[in-house]
């Protein structure tokens, strides 16, 4: 279906051009552009070659469009039925369409080996005139008496085959006919047919391809009549015209595997029209020609820079509200971290645009009909709901103005992904205020929905928030047991390699996917910037917030001073890492620009342990790709140093 | 022909040139495609071949008199506006060359060459667009304001002899 449907969007495009250059550009031209539809059927359906806006691809995204009306298909068997139902009348319809020309092929050839060899002098003629003009000579001619016009057949053992009146016909008139056909058969028009045919059998269920195909038919005679009158002397060229138009009652449709590619008024009126512009285009056009057929072809198999953000704009109407629903439903969220960034959006911006854009399909209904009863009792301006607005299932939390959002615990599946949006107040002090439980899906694109939201934290200490949060984890785990089977692997899909680094002496395990962000989520409640490209993925720089030492060696350090300088790799310079731990015991001493610095003189009692973290400073988040340096001083003499360069080890 | 050419001198720099102040640009294409579709109409009279890009001017004019009153782009159009654009220029050139070479003048083989090196520019350009980058961007940019300004020069030293010839008559 994409492949079909790839085609005749690239047929209509070259039909359209073609018509704009129609007396502007040679036959040639006309004929060699379809080169770009050929292109376009080498190539897979979704294969696109070249980076280029104005392509077509630009125009209608076609695999997009696709998934989309898939998505909106009724699944399950009865669906798969009609489905299959479907493909084995397509195949029905192929095989039958393939037994159909192969005996229309058959049936011509046995009638052609029953044709009467033609005339010795015949034969003379015709091999003069190939001679003269330059051309293949063709060794087998026939005269066969249902024949309407001359034409072609066969690939390996051409025949040429006359109609009776040929051998009565006036020299120039019969000269001009079997030049066509030599031309024909020195251009390898045989094989260009039955290529067309192929194409027709493949989309036998496509009459605009069948059209389009009748049009490259046609533009192939119309070259035939080029090269013709290339080589004929201009005072014939008005007498070959009229040969042309007396053979345009000898009806019949294109004959499979000959050179009989195109009949009828309509059609030989386009191929009058370009004898008649045969002197009149001038010459000299070959580069213009060539940089426009470039040009088309590229467009047709190109790709457009998607779209990477999505506008809302303007909402007073009601049909600017649906309009705004339905590109957003044919939106498509590429990876489960942009699902996240836009809904992080919607929530702080309170845009019901943004929203759409992740809600789940089958939520999508519902959540129409509260935005449209919600804009209508005035609850929302433009795209945004008001303050006085409610929480509900689709907004649970509506943020105030300088919140920080901020996903943890960000767990990724080929279908399905889990996360955790952690809201801060602004000014608030004492960690995340709210939690909310998000749950990813994979539909058409990626969907986001908000399991739990809970105001945890309140009411606890903040060193019992561990223990709640692993309650409503194992809650909601258990939960996803129901749905999905396998909570425990979840998990388990941080690669080890990621996580851990180790030596003789020291073992240092990152907070890999414990604290991620983005690198810019627009702060405050609204934004009214102009609408950059959406986040597609966490930030690098907040990759490894945590980072846990465990002392792994058999020396004694009791009494020793340790500590650990966790920083950016640029800031973390030689000089640097020379020199002595700059913190006092216990402390965490965090550096503006990133570096975090802790250390701890060792007790008897160590387990082993040191942690450190840092913050992400903004000044941070500009500098991707980025890696970490972390420095391990014992006695202030540096012991380990290490990087993790972009999330992973080196 | 000495108006004619100079109204395509003129038209080339007011639809190649593309200057800007904030989003609006001060030297609108259509105002350079209707000064062509006016050269046309006197070529015309001339050379008759020359006609058939009159439509394409006209529509050139409409299109990106429409683009510019309502800063609108549709992407299937422009590949479209971008083709018959490269055509016209091309014709328009060719055309000018020709009656350069008949006339005598030293210019025609210049013409050509530009002409040609305009092309194959422009057809990078729509190729390579999204591909430039920085420093890149910048240079092609540059080259292609040269590549503009040595044609305005080829087509100024034809209406000088052009001017030159009437004088002498």
């Amino acid at each position: 279906m994409e492949t079909t449907l790839t085609v005749s969007l690239t047929g209509a495009l070259l039909l359209t051009v073609k018509w704009l250059f129609r007396d502007k550009l040679d036959a040639r031209w006309h004929y060699f552009v379809w080169g770009a539809l050929l292109i376009r059927l080498l190539l897979p359906a979704d294969q696109r070659l070249f980076r280029m806006s104005l392509s077509l691809d630009g125009v209608i995204h076609l695999p997009s469009l696709l998934r989309f009306l898939q998505s909106r298909l009724p699944q399950g068997k009865s669906a798969g039925g009609w489905e299959e139902r479907l493909l084995w009348v397509y195949v029905a319809g192929v095989v039958l369409l393939l037994l159909s020309y192969g005996a229309a092929y058959v049936w011509l050839r046995i009638r052609v080996g029953r044709g009467q060899p033609a005339g010795q002098e015949l034969q003379a003629r015709v091999e003069e005139i190939a001679e003269r003009f330059g051309v293949r000579f063709c060794r087998r001619v026939r005269i066969c008496s249902w024949a309407c016009s001359p034409f072609v057949t066969g690939i390996l053992f051409p025949v040429l085959v006359l109609p009776p009146r040929a051998e009565g016909e006036e020299k120039d008139l019969l000269e001009d006919m079997i030049l066509h056909e030599l031309l024909h058969m020195q251009y390898g028009d045989v094989a260009v047919n039955l290529l067309l045919h192929g194409l027709r059998i493949f989309h036998w269920f496509n009459p605009f391809l069948w059209y389009v195909i009748g049009q490259i038919q046609n533009d192939n005679e119309a070259l035939c009549d080029e090269r013709v009158l290339e080589r004929l002397d201009p005072s014939r060229h008005k007498g070959y015209g009229m040969l042309l138009l007396s053979m345009a009652d000898n009806g019949g449709s294109p004959t499979v595997g000959t050179t009989h590619m195109a009949r009828g008024h309509r059609k030989l009126r386009v191929r009058l029209g370009r004898i008649a512009d045969f002197n009149h285009i001038p010459r000299g056009n070959a580069l213009i020609s060539l940089c426009i057929a470039l040009v088309l072809t590229l467009a047709c198999v190109g790709y457009a820079p998607r779209e990477e953000a999505f506008s809302v704009g303007t909402l007073q109407t009601e049909l600017q509200w649906k309009s705004m629903f339905f590109r957003a439903s044919l939106y498509e969220v590429s990876t489960p971290q942009e699902a996240l960034y836009i809904y992080m959006r919607a929530l702080q911006e309170r845009n019901t645009g943004y929203m759409a854009l992740v809600i789940p399909e089958e939520e999508r209904q519902a959540y129409e009909s509260w935005v449209k009863k919600s804009w209508e009792e005035g609850d929302i301006y433009g795209s945004q709901l008001q303050p006085t607005i409610g929480e509900n299932a689709f907004f649970p939390l509506l943020l105030e103005s300088g919140a920080t959002l901020e996903i943890t615990g960000f767990s990724q599946g080929e279908t399905e992904c889990l996360a955790r949006l952690l809201v801060t107040p602004l000014g608030w002090e004492e960690g995340p205020d709210y939690v909310l439980f998000l749950r990813l899906q994979k539909e058409y694109g990626w969907k986001v929905c908000a399991w739990k939201a809970g105001k945890a934290w309140e009411s606890m200490a903040p060193g019992e928030w561990g223990n709640r949060e692993n309650e409503m984890w194992e809650e909601w785990g258990n939960w996803e047991n129901e749905m999905w089977g396998e909570w425990g692997n979840w998990e388990n899909e941080i690669p080890e390699e990621w996580r851990c680094w180790e030596d003789e002496t020291f073992h240092v395990e990152a907070g890999s996917y414990e604290s991620w962000g983005f690198s810019s989520l627009p702060r405050g409640a609204f934004y009214f910037g102009e609408e950059e490209a959406f986040e597609r993925a966490f930030s690098e720089t907040r990759e490894h917030k945590k980072i846990w030492l465990t002392y792994t060696g058999k020396e004694d350090l009791t009494g020793k001073l340790l500590e650990i300088q966790y920083g950016p790799e640029e800031l973390l310079g030689e000089e640097k890492r020379k020199e002595a731990p700059g913190c006092e015991p216990g402390e965490i001493e965090i550096h503006p620009n990133g570096i975090s610095r802790k250390s701890m003189v060792i007790p008897e009692s160590w387990d082993g342990t040191l942690q450190a973290g840092f913050s992400t400073e903004a000044g941070l988040r500009e500098r991707e790709p980025f890696a970490w340096r972390i420095c391990i001083y014992v006695d202030g003499q540096l012991q380990e140093e290490f990087l993790w360069e972009g999330g992973k080890m080196p | 022909m000495r108006e004619p050419i100079s109204c395509i001198r003129w038209g080339i720099l007011w639809i190649l040139l593309d200057v800007r102040l904030g989003r609006f640009d001060i030297l609108p294409d259509f105002a350079g495609y209707y000064l062509w579709t006016e050269a046309l109409t006197e070529m015309g009279q001339e050379f008759p071949d020359v006609r058939r890009l009159r439509p394409f001017c006209r529509g050139l004019a409409v299109f990106s008199l429409i683009e510019w009153l309502f800063e609108i782009k549709i992407s299937l159009l422009s590949l479209v506006l971008a083709l018959v654009s490269l055509y016209v220029i091309y014709g328009l050139l060719t055309q000018v060359a020709a009656y350069a070479e008949k006339q005598g003048y030293e210019e025609a083989r210049s013409l050509r060459q530009m002409r040609n090196l305009l092309a194959v520019y422009q057809v990078g350009m729509v190729m390579c667009y999204d591909w430039l980058k920085g420093g890149w961007a910048t240079a092609a940019a540059l080259g292609y304001v040269i590549l503009q300004l040595r044609i305005f020069l080829h087509l100024s030293y034809v209406v000088e002899a052009e001017e030159k010839k009437e004088q002498e008559k």
